[in-house]
This record gives structure tokens, C-alpha cells and sequence, in this order.
């Protein structure tokens, strides 16, 4: 059954909007339609009770159209227009490296087996985009324990899927991005509750734009670390590599925690642009997840560490 | 021609409308519309999801084009002996006009009319003062294009390569890697300023 977390920190001035209410309903109903058809176990697990989240939610159309995906492009449309025919089953994920058991799994019985649970977060882009997702997933660290940790588990790395046949631009492009993609996270940033890995938003499973069919949802972090269509996760005992990070470390630091004082060398991130809206609005630290991270960097230095 | 680059240059007004009108559109217009992005590689059934992005990139990139245009009435002259330099000040002024509302987008919304944030911006971030220097060498060029004014400025028109070359850095630092296709967008304008240095 899902399971419904509020991990908001938002002024009750911001409330769900009455034809969100209203959308939620409709989605529901879709939903109810889709898991009378057995389309998929994600479906069947779906509970369908009103969102208690204070923010309101960018609307489903466009958390689907609006997305950088850059094994399609660098655009925010083609994701959505080239990616609709990623094969995304079967899917096999790997948990390796320095775990006590490695594990080999098959996407559709990682699902069954694990429950799901809905998580309404704020998504902040590096670009200074913003929106909020209704995503459906599941603790890493859950998933992480059933590998096992050891002593020398102390950073985590994640890799997109490479696959330049499906994934025009991992051949294509200039070559200066070293593809297959890679994000990683401290292991206390990968264990934290916040953290988890997501098959769906709304309801629904993720389309292939927004990294199905599983991906890394890091709210408090800049969207870039949020890797897509993840098909290995390995732990290690040094600093993992990170892609923007490799590109252009002046510009993404391997923390990348969403942070309104320390500017990106070309624009200042102290506000932001919530998707759908003219006029822009403050960032908060940690993109307001502060009480339950902050701590994660209490003797660190974030402008050195940004 | 003038007709055509009057037409031209009111185009991406009339994109802009379209997009933010989408929501008011009869459904038989959106249907057309719907038709039509088969063949064209432009969204046009959707409002815009990131609004002021998209002005910013729109009003940013026609002024490029513009300008490129305005560039290119000499290379023309010289290439196919084809003169229509006397189009030049309309096409230039049509330019300056989407880089006023690209400059006017950044202040007025992007910084919210905070003179002092929008300063501090063109001070401390370069891609934003390569822009802003273009822009002010596109005003002073606007405010001298009268054909009073525009004999005694003749030479501080030659600024004009200044701008471009501001722009085209600017242009390419805006993304966040650089593609084939960021290269051969700049090319255009690089191409152009460097057929001027062949015809010396």
C-alpha cells in the first residue's frame, strides 16, 4: 500500500489551489482506471487519498515536457519528443562494489517487493527553473541495507543506462560529455530519509523523459544530481565521479546542495523560476529541507564546498 | 524588401502571442496549429512552461538574427553586387528594439527592477557584461541612427563589430556546453565579420 510522507517545511500561505484539487481528482480517477486494468504493480500499489502537501503542485503536462535529459539534447522539448520509445523493460539494476552482498535486480520485482511510498518535493534546477513533483518511490537507504554496508561504503555512485542507440546524443554529441552520465553522493547524504529513488510522479509511472524506469530524486540538491534511468549503483571508499562536476567543476561542485547565497559563476541563484509563472520567487537553503540536512555540513565550508 | 523585413522581424511578436494565447485559442485554430507542427520544428500548441525563459531566449536570439541580417547587406554588396544597404538601418533598429526587450526582461523581471542587484550582476558575472556592453554599443548606435546624427557617428558605428563579437561570447556562454549546433549559430555571425576582413 502507499504510503504518504509530508516532508514539507512550507508557510501554510502556500496551499493547494482549488483546481489543483481539482486536477488531483481527475489524475485519481485515471489512476483508479489504470490499476483496474492491472496495467502494472506500480499501479496496483497506488493508494488514492486527497495530497496533504502545502505546495502546489506543477501540473503533471508540464513536469513531463519540460525536462534536461542530454543523452537527447540539449534542449528542454526533445526528451519528451525523442524519448518515448526507451525500452524500459526489462530493466536490470546492479548494487555493487564495497557492499557486503552485490545485488542483481530486475526492475519489476524490485517494485513488487519494496514498498512504495508518494513524496511531494520541491525540484530546484541549477538553470534557476523550479517546480514541485508528487514523485512515488522508495528510500535508497532501503535499498542500500538490503546490499549491506561496510566500513569502506563511503561514497555511493550512480550510471545512467549507455545505450547510443537509444540514446542519440551519447554518440553525437560534441564529446564533451562523457557519457554514460554519473552523479554520486556521500553515504550519509545517500542513507538520509530525504533520499530516495523514484519509479513514478503522480501516480503514474515515469516516463521515459523524467528517467524511467528508476531514478535518484535528491530534493535538497540541484536537479542535475538527481541521476536518470539509473542501471548501476556502486559503493566506494573514495570521492565518486560526478559528470557536470567533470565538465565544469568551476561551475558544479559534487555537492551541488541548492543554496541561494553562493551564485553560479553566470547567474545568481538566490531566486527562482517556478515553472508556469512569470515572476520569480526566493530559493531556500537546502531547498527548505534545512532541518533534516543542514547537519549532514555543520563543519564545512559551502562556498568552498558548493 | 522592406515589407519583408518589417514582416520578418514582427514575427517572433506574433510566435509570442501565440504561445500565450494557447489557453484562449478556438479549438478548430489549435487543431491547425496542431497540424502545422508537423511540419515545422516549433511548438506551437503549448504555453510556454518556463515564461520568462522563453521571452528572454526569444528576444535574445531574434536580435541575433537581426543583426546578423544587418550584417550581412555588405558582404552582399561586395559578393553579388546586389545593394540594399539602405535597408540596413531599419534591419539594425529592429535588432536593437529585441535586444531593448531582452535588456528590459533581465532588469525589469529577471532582477525586478533592483538597479543595484542588475549592477552587481554585470559586475561580477561575465556573461552578463559581455551582453550588457553590447546592448549600451546597440543604444548609442539606435540613438545616432538619425540621418542628422548618423554623419557626424559614422565611425563609432564601426562599434557594431565590438558588439558582435561581445555577442557571440555571450550567445555561447549561455549554454551550458557548447554543441555543433551553439557553433555553427555563432559561426553565422563570426563568418560575417570575417568575410569584412577577406574584402581588405
Amino acid at each position: 500500500m502507499l504510503r504518504r510522507h509530508n516532508y514539507d517545511l512550507i508557510p501554510s500561505s502556500e496551499i493547494t489551489s482549488e483546481s489543483l484539487y481539482h486536477e488531483r481528482r481527475a489524475f485519481m480517477k485515471l489512476g483508479a482506471s489504470a490499476a483496474l486494468l492491472g496495467t502494472s504493480p506500480l499501479m496496483a500499489a497506488l493508494g488514492f487519498e486527497k495530497s496533504k502537501s502545502a505546495l502546489e503542485l506543477t501540473s503533471y503536462d508540464q513536469i513531463t515536457t519540460y525536462n534536461n535529459f542530454y543523452e537527447y539534447g540539449t534542449d528542454k522539448e526533445s526528451p519528451a519528443k525523442l524519448a518515448k520509445n526507451l525500452k524500459v523493460r526489462p530493466w536490470t539494476l546492479t548494487v555493487g562494489g564495497e557492499v557486503q552482498k552485490s545485488l542483481t535486480l530486475d526492475i519489476d520485482s524490485l517494485i513488487k517487493k519494496i514498498p512504495l511510498e508518494e513524496r511531494i518535493y520541491r525540484f530546484r534546477c541549477v538553470e534557476g527553473w523550479a517546480m514541485v513533483v508528487p514523485w512515488v518511490g522508495f528510500s535508497l537507504a532501503s535499498l542500500l541495507k538490503q546490499a549491506g554496508l561496510t566500513s569502506k561504503s563511503k561514497y555511493v555512485e550512480f550510471e545512467t543506462l549507455f545505450d547510443p542507440l537509444q540514446f542519440p546524443q551519447q554518440s553525437k554529441s560534441f564529446g564533451n560529455i562523457p557519457f554514460p552520465y554519473r552523479e554520486g553522493l556521500r553515504i550519509d547524504e545517500a542513507m538520509n530519509p530525504l533520499t530516495i529513488l523514484a519509479v513514478g510522479l503522480y501516480g503514474k509511472e515515469l516516463l521515459p523523459q523524467n528517467g524511467a524506469p528508476i531514478r535518484l530524486v535528491v530534493p535538497w540538491k540541484y536537479g542535475f544530481k538527481s541521476i536518470k534511468s539509473i542501471v548501476k549503483i556502486t559503493l566506494s571508499n573514495h570521492q565518486t565521479r560526478s559528470t557536470w562536476n567533470q565538465i565544469a567543476p568551476n561551475e558544479y561542485g559534487f555537492y551541488a546542495n541548492v543554496n541561494p547565497s553562493v551564485d553560479h559563476p553566470r547567474w545568481s541563484q538566490a531566486r527562482e523560476r517556478v515553472l508556469g509563472k512569470f515572476f520569480k520567487q526566493d530559493t531556500l537553503a537546502f531547498n527548505g529541507y534545512g532541518n533534516q540536512v543542514a547537519h549532514l555540513y555543520k563543519n564545512m565550508d559551502l562556498r568552498k564546498f558548493y | 524588401m522592406r515589407i519583408l523585413i518589417w514582416i520578418g522581424a514582427l514575427l517572433p511578436i506574433v510566435y509570442a502571442l501565440l504561445r500565450f494565447s494557447v489557453e484562449f485559442q478556438p479549438e478548430w485554430l489549435r487543431g491547425f496549429f496542431a497540424y502545422l507542427e508537423h511540419f515545422i520544428p516549433l511548438t506551437l500548441t503549448k504555453s510556454p512552461n518556463d515564461p520568462l525563459k522563453f521571452l528572454i531566449n526569444l528576444s535574445g536570439n531574434s536580435a541575433f538574427w537581426l543583426l546578423a541580417l544587418t550584417l550581412s547587406f555588405t558582404p552582399i554588396r561586395v559578393f553579388f553586387k546586389l545593394n540594399l544597404i539602405r535597408y540596413r538601418r531599419l534591419s539594425g533598429l529592429f535588432s536593437f528594439f529585441y535586444a531593448l526587450i531582452h535588456a528590459m526582461l533581465f532588469i525589469g523581471i529577471d532582477q525586478e527592477f533592483n538597479l543595484q542587484d542588475a549592477m552587481h550582476e554585470v559586475l561580477t558575472k561575465p556573461f552578463i557584461a559581455f551582453g550588457m556592453g553590447a546592448f549600451v554599443i546597440m543604444l548609442t548606435m539606435a540613438l545616432t541612427s538619425t540621418k542628422k546624427l548618423f554623419g557626424l557617428f559614422r565611425t563609432w558605428h564601426r562599434m557594431v563589430y565590438i558588439a558582435a563579437v561581445l555577442i557571440v561570447i555571450h550567445y555561447l556562454m549561455s549554454h551550458k556546453t557548447i554543441t555543433w549546433d551553439n557553433i555553427s549559430v555563432a559561426g553565422v555571425l563570426i563568418s560575417l565579420l570575417v568575410l569584412r576582413l577577406i574584402k581588405r
